[in-house]
């Protein structure tokens, strides 16, 4: 990175291939010059650089597509195909890669570097500034694109992205120093788009890389050391044959009078501008421009006819009619032009835009804000960095595949979706006993002498009076009264409980609690352990039956929970229901699951027990109209909206959310999410349920039921008074009160 | 990208943290407890300049950190402990 | 190529004072402090705090592997601690873990046991 004497990459001499040809390239060739030194052109045509400011030498390498040719090194076998004259070159062809959460191939290895000082651009200004800063004592980083690190963005942080030859890097510095230098300066006149138009630094360095130039002709301030005709006067027109140069015509300043020279190649020196693209991206970071790049040159005279932005062809004509529309300010003219909006962002145009603007409002418009990143890099350079979330696994994972699970991704977890017949699995909970791995249930411990007070606060149900062995029902409000999460809450002894919490809202309730305890300074001790506890929930029917058998003799009540070795792995067992059946959750350490499981399968093996999927247990809890927050609920979903103010003690003195549903229930509902039933299959989740030709709300669960014979739905109606008869899917649909299975709860209490 | 100082785990990308939004007041004019409460809830500072808010740690300790801010230029002030 | 194994210990969370002066029980006890209030004694049988209202818990959701941590540094946007020893916690391959630096010898990468075959997919540990 501090090698600053070279300029392009070594090439080791050898062949490229272009548009299928070989091509001989010599040491320190970049692709273009090889391409140039064999009579071949890189790009459609313009003015070259060699700089890496326009996009005129832009081609498909390696298969990827605008790559700037000047600023690439040859190598032997490296693969150039011109973009096609018209249109769009070919995408690259994307390897197919399985749908999992796996991350994008990382081929491209990402390296960072913290540094005081990060300078870009290698040149007398850029080396000034770091001899500078290292004899201060603070270290320095020299970012050259010449030596194969090109900056292509500048976040704020400050961090700049860099591409260079072994990938990309990272770079935190305290302070940036933006040493760019200067860009010359494009023709604009018709036929600037022809080959074989060259600026006056890359004819120097064409000469000195051995290129012919054949009968040369220089425009503007000659090059130097170039063998060249001088044309004197302003380029007008570039005259050409076959998409190649054969003369400049020059104009005069003073009499008028044009000039036509022939030429094979013309070559401009027309000045420069500064190149202070990185400088404009940054923001308000520390960063300082010095050199060329810091100096405001004079602008070319305002161009008056041809082609201003070379990558995206927008030419004065076009430029005229913004303008007449009313698109008077350089921001609004790019926009409505297109001029500046190609891949060098203005490299080539910005100046002959800027001066063009100028001549009509008599200002000189700041140059606009300039966009990451500066030069094209490739979705997988961008992506280099950035991972795809990580998804959890249960313990059970391995035990779900192998019993032929569907997994799927819920609440950042993988889940078994089913196990191949949700039918079954449903009816297992139903008649006998099932197994299900809630392993994925949010699961805190909290302790501490001011644990009480916290909960009460926390939470809208009474929190004091449950006793140690025994549970409640809970949700967990925002201060907007509005429904958060829900989940259990289980006393273990005067000061410490557990809490639990749904599989997606687990994240977010442990920050809420552990917010405000510490916003209150109450002494309470949190512990999430939802990694480090796997849990099954037993249920149906014979779930009594088979944790006796597991060696569970005393079963907990409905709500209590005890602690106890059940086939001999130590569980905490809570007796409570989802699915509507007896259910116990057993919790247990995350490394004795697939031991817990398999034991209760063996065991069960004669009541016919088969574990569940999601799939069967949205329906299951569904005929018990239970909620599932996320998914019925909306983010401003209160409590009596989803028909659970009951779990809502308005008595109590204080607790969040209190205040805003104290106001609200003064107001009235114009929204309740109810069930309905309906004959037939159970209509799509999401189904819009409408009444008199409106739509009123939105179903949010369905289920077609084995027991029951007929579609249920849990949703929405956004009206008061609520209709009795709505129509979802092209079908009548009745409103019914829910729960739909077991009104009184008989079965779970079993 | 932003990094913070959390103070338990170091220098870390804001990707690690998840947003607990800013930290609010309610002016002193407001003197109705109904008032007070509402203001609290409802109306955000969103300041163009120096905010407070919350950052969790989500990707290390998983504790919060009150974060200052100065929101017209994007850069982090300090971390208060 | 390494892998993750299952980490055995006891998690604490107390009273910061408390933490500091626990006593962890075994003969071979790597003390990990994720946080003032929160330790985990890996390789520890029980702890003695002093706190009555201190969570003692049986930790067994962590997996590991040791390692040379020059390879994880790749995988980390933020630089490793150069300070020894040193617990270091954060995103590693875009996944939340934790890198514990002893005075000599190789490191201990360590996980959730629910993000262990995300993480080994992740550093290439697996195909």
């Amino acid at each position: 990175m501090t090698d600053r004497s070279a300029t392009v990459a070594a090439g080791d001499g050898g062949r490229l291939v272009v548009d299928g040809r070989p091509v001989a390239f010599r040491p320190g060739d970049s692709v273009a010059v090889a391409m140039l030194r064999e009579g071949l052109v890189p790009g459609r045509g313009g003015t070259i650089c060699l700089a890496g400011d326009c996009g005129n030498c832009l081609a498909q390498v390696d298969g990827v597509a605008y790559v700037r040719t000047c600023q690439t090194a040859a190598r032997a076998g490296l693969s150039v195909v011109g973009h096609p004259s018209e249109g769009l070159p070919d995408l690259p062809v994307v390897r197919a890669t399985a749908a999992t959460s796996s991350p994008l191939a990382r081929e491209i290895e990402v390296a960072r570097r913290e540094v005081d000082v990060a300078i870009v651009g290698g040149g007398s200004a850029g080396l000034e500034a770091a001899e500078t800063a290292e004899r201060s004592g603070r270290t320095v980083l020299v970012l050259d694109a010449g030596a194969g690190d090109e900056v292509v963005a500048i976040y704020a942080g400050p961090m700049l992205v860099v591409r260079t030859r072994a990938g990309m890097l990272h770079v935190h510095a305290h302070e940036i120093v933006v040493a760019t230098g200067a860009a010359e300066i494009h023709p604009v006149a018709p036929g600037s788009g022809l080959r074989g138009l060259v600026t006056a630094r890359a004819a120097e360095r064409l000469q000195a890389a051995g290129v012919s130039l054949g009968a040369a002709v220089a425009v503007g301030t000659p090059p130097e050391g170039v063998a060249a005709t001088p044309a004197s006067g302003r380029p007008v027109r570039f005259e050409g044959k076959e998409g190649r140069v054969r003369a400049v015509v020059t104009v005069d300043a003073a009499s008028g009078a044009e000039t036509t020279t022939p030429a094979d190649t013309v070559v401009l020196g027309l000045g420069c501008a500064p190149r202070d693209l990185l400088a404009r991206m940054a923001g308000e970071v520390p960063l300082s421009v010095v050199g060329a790049a810091a100096e405001e040159a004079p602008l070319p005279p305002p161009p008056t006819e041809g082609v201003v932005c070379p990558c995206m062809g927008t030419t004065v004509a076009d430029l005229e009619a913004a303008w007449d529309k009313g698109f008077q300010e350089l921001e609004l003219l790019k926009r409505s032009s297109q001029a500046c909006l190609g891949t060098c962002q203005g490299g080539a145009c910005l100046s002959h835009v800027r001066s063009w603007i100028a001549a009509r409002t008599g200002e000189v418009p700041a140059p606009f804000t300039a966009r990451p990143a500066s030069r094209q890099i490739t979705l997988a350079e961008a992506a280099a960095d950035a991972y795809v979330d990580a998804f959890r696994r249960t313990p059970l994972h391995d035990e779900h595949l192998a019993l032929g699970a569907r997994m799927d991704r819920f609440g950042n977890w993988w889940r078994p979706w089913h196990y191949g017949d949700p039918i079954a699995e449903y009816w297992a909970v139903r008649e006998g006993v099932s197994l299900g791995d809630v392993s994925t249930l949010g699961k805190l411990v909290v302790s501490g002498p001011d644990v009480v007070e916290a909960l009460e606060r926390l939470y809208p149900c009474h929190v004091a009076d449950i006793k140690p062995g025994r549970s409640r029902y809970a949700l967990l409000l925002n201060e907007r009264g509005h429904v958060m999460d829900d989940g259990m809450i289980l006393r273990e002894s005067e000061t410490r409980f557990v809490l639990s919490f749904t599989s997606g809202g687990a994240a977010n309730a442990e920050m809420w609690v552990r917010d405000w305890i510490e916003t209150w300074g109450l002494r309470v001790h949190v512990l999430d352990r939802t990694m480090s506890l796997g849990a099954i929930n037993v249920t149906g029917p014979l779930a009594g039956e088979l944790l006796r058998r597991a060696g569970l003799a005393d079963q907990p009540r409905f709500l209590g929970h005890v602690h106890a070795d059940i086939a001999e792995v130590p569980s905490h067992v809570m007796r409570l229901s989802f699915t509507g059946e007896a259910a116990f959750e057993l919790h247990h350490p995350v490394d004795r699951s697939v031991e817990l499981w398999r034991a209760l399968m063996d065991l069960g093996a004669d009541l016919g027990i088969r574990p569940h999927g999601l799939q069967a247990l949205f329906g299951l809890r569904l005929e018990k109209g239970h909620v599932i927050v996320g998914m019925d609920t909306e983010l401003d979903t209160t409590p009596r909206r989803i028909g659970l103010d009951w779990a809502v003690r308005m008595e109590k003195p204080a607790f969040i959310g209190r205040a805003a549903l104290e106001r609200t229930a003064k107001l009235d509902d114009h929204r309740r999410w109810m069930g309905f039933t309906m004959d037939g299959v159970a209509p799509t989740e999401g189904s819009p349920i409408w009444a008199d030709g409106e739509i009123v709300g939105n179903v949010t669960g369905s289920w077609t039921s084995p027991l029951l014979g007929k579609a249920l739905v849990l949703g929405w109606q956004r009206r008061t008074p609520v209709r009795d008869r709505v129509e979802i899917d092209g079908r009548e649909a009745a409103v019914s009160p829910t729960p739909f299975y077991d009104p009184e709860g008989h079965r779970a209490r079993a | 990208m932003l990094w913070l100082d959390c103070p338990h785990c170091g220098r870390r990308p804001l990707d690690e943290f998840s947003f607990g939004g800013e930290r609010r007041s309610v002016p002193d004019s407001i003197t109705d407890a109904d008032e007070r409460d509402f203001d609290e809830v409802w109306v955000f500072e969103n300041p163009d300049g120096l905010t407070t808010e919350r950052w969790f740690h989500a990707a290390g300790c998983r504790r919060w950190l009150t974060v200052r801010r100065d929101t017209a230029i994007d850069q982090v002030v300090d971390v208060v402990p | 190529m390494p892998a993750l194994d299952r980490l055995r210990g006891v998690r604490v969370v107390a009273d910061p004072v408390a933490v500091d002066r626990a006593t962890f029980h075994g003969d071979d006890v790597t003390v990990l402090r994720f946080a003032p209030d929160d330790a985990f004694g890996l390789g520890a049988g029980g702890v003695d705090v002093d706190d009555p209202d201190a969570i003692v818990e049986d930790e067994r959701g962590f997996v590991g592997a040791w390692l040379d941590p020059a390879g994880i540094e790749l995988h980390t946007e933020w630089p490793l601690p150069t300070e020894r020893p040193a617990l270091a916690q954060g995103s590693i391959a875009g996944v939340p873990a934790k890198l514990w630096l002893p005075v000599d010898g190789d490191a201990l990468v360590l996980t959730a046991a629910a993000y262990g075959d995300e993480l080994e997919t992740r550093l290439g540990w697996r195909s």
